[in-house]
């Protein structure tokens, strides 16, 4: 009796290691075919939203990643927009933190100490409320002194909320104002 | 095996969500629009037809004691080779459907039908059933998604004709947000469920 147990634990643990075996193989394979076109889309998305913000120029990278250390949105991606030899602003991504989870925000700096837009390239925000954020919500950002001191109409500043989502519009606002004191220091 | 029949069962007489009233999560979570509701019903059925097959023709390999670990095993290779492959080729839906993608793991229509049928029927009938249980998921998404959408946003379609599809004059002014949010996707449930109980009592009553 005592040896069937045993006998039984073996097959138990064979067994399901197989699966796991087959599976994590299977993963493997699937993972080394999918990720390069996983990092090209989000190349892809970069670079049009970049595009869009700061049109006709050339952009060279100048950091991959800054992470702040007083709990200010980690940036990623900081290029540099050049045209016709001379730096015009600054692109980058910031990730502040929404209402469903971590968003990607490029947003755009002109040298001028204007933003030139933003744009929000990935979120988890509820549709049809935090998800606005990607619509042309975002283009009154345009134009905003670039000097890290935004804030939504209910704090107190002069950033219009989308209604029934002041917890994105305040995680955008925040990635825009920490991408233009970034850009500042940059100067 | 009466392809019909099952296919009536599984969409309208035992339909998952209306009638078994499983996989109530993902059906409150992703009907906030008609094309996350079809995004999400079209990954679960592919995954259900999926993990039915393999469960179906590994049911005399697994022991019955480890059977639940090794149905989520398979379920969730499935799941994450679905979202590797949206985010690689389709990464609008991957997008729009997030963190609900990697969840159908956990979607309880999953590991039911794969404990209530595929682990005792063989590999075809299995695999009619994935289908059939998943298209009845996908016709309760889709019609809670279309009436949720239309009141809470008072459009048809939008993200699928086009980006904003068909405003409806009048609503897609002042829409009914509130249909959008968690609060009216159980009132939306609630209904539907009342409207199909009164539809097949009528029917039962003649």
């Amino acid at each position: 009796m005592a040896e069937k147990k045993g006998n039984e634990m073996v097959r138990l643990c064979v067994v399901l290691f197989l699966i796991t075996l087959v599976s994590a193989t299977l993963l493997g394979f699937v993972n080394s075919v999918t990720a390069p076109q996983i990092e090209m889309n989000k190349e892809m998305t970069r670079a049009e939203a970049m595009a869009l913000l700061i049109p006709d120029s050339e952009f060279e990278l100048l950091e991959e990643e800054v992470i702040s250390d007083s709990g200010a949105p980690t940036l990623k991606n900081i290029y540099k927009a050049v045209q016709g030899g001379e730096t015009i602003g600054y692109c980058m991504e910031a990730l502040p933190s929404g209402f469903g989870g971590e968003l990607t925000v490029v947003v755009g700096i002109l040298k001028d100490g204007t933003i030139a837009g933003a744009q929000v390239t990935s979120h988890a925000e509820t549709p049809g409320l935090g998800a606005k954020s990607q619509s042309d919500w975002i283009d009154q950002y345009a134009g905003m002194p670039a000097d890290g001191s935004l804030a939504v109409t209910k704090d107190g500043g002069s950033v219009v909320s989308i209604t029934g989502a002041t917890i994105t519009s305040r995680a955008v606002t925040l990635g825009v104002n920490t991408a233009a004191a970034y850009a500042a220091s940059l100067e | 095996m009466n392809i019909m029949n099952e296919l009536k069962n599984g969409v309208l007489l035992d339909n998952p969500v209306f009638m078994q009233t499983i996989g109530l999560c993902p059906a409150l979570a992703t009907t906030t629009s008609l094309s996350n509701a079809i995004g999400m019903g079209f990954a679960a059925t592919v995954i259900l037809i999926a993990s039915n097959i393999v469960i179906s023709a590994l049911r005399k390999f697994i022991p019955d004691k480890v059977r639940i670990a090794a149905f989520i095993t398979v379920i969730a290779a499935f799941v994450t080779i679905v979202d590797l492959s949206l985010q690689a080729f389709i990464p609008a839906l991957a997008a729009s459907l997030g963190l609900f993608l990697p969840l159908i793991v956990v979607n309880c229509i999953i590991l039911g039908r794969a404990e209530a049928y595929a682990s005792k029927n063989q590999v075809l009938p299995s695999a009619l059933d994935g289908l059939c249980m998943g298209l009845g998921f996908t016709f309760a998404l889709v019609l809670m998604g279309f009436f949720r959408e239309l009141l809470g946003a008072g459009t048809i379609a939008s993200g699928i004709i086009s980006a904003k599809g068909i405003e409806i004059p009048g609503l897609s002014a002042y829409p009914a947000t509130m249909m959008i949010l968690p609060a009216g996707g159980f009132m939306m449930m609630g209904f539907i469920f009342a409207a199909l109980q009164y539809i097949m009592r009528k029917k039962e009553g003649k």
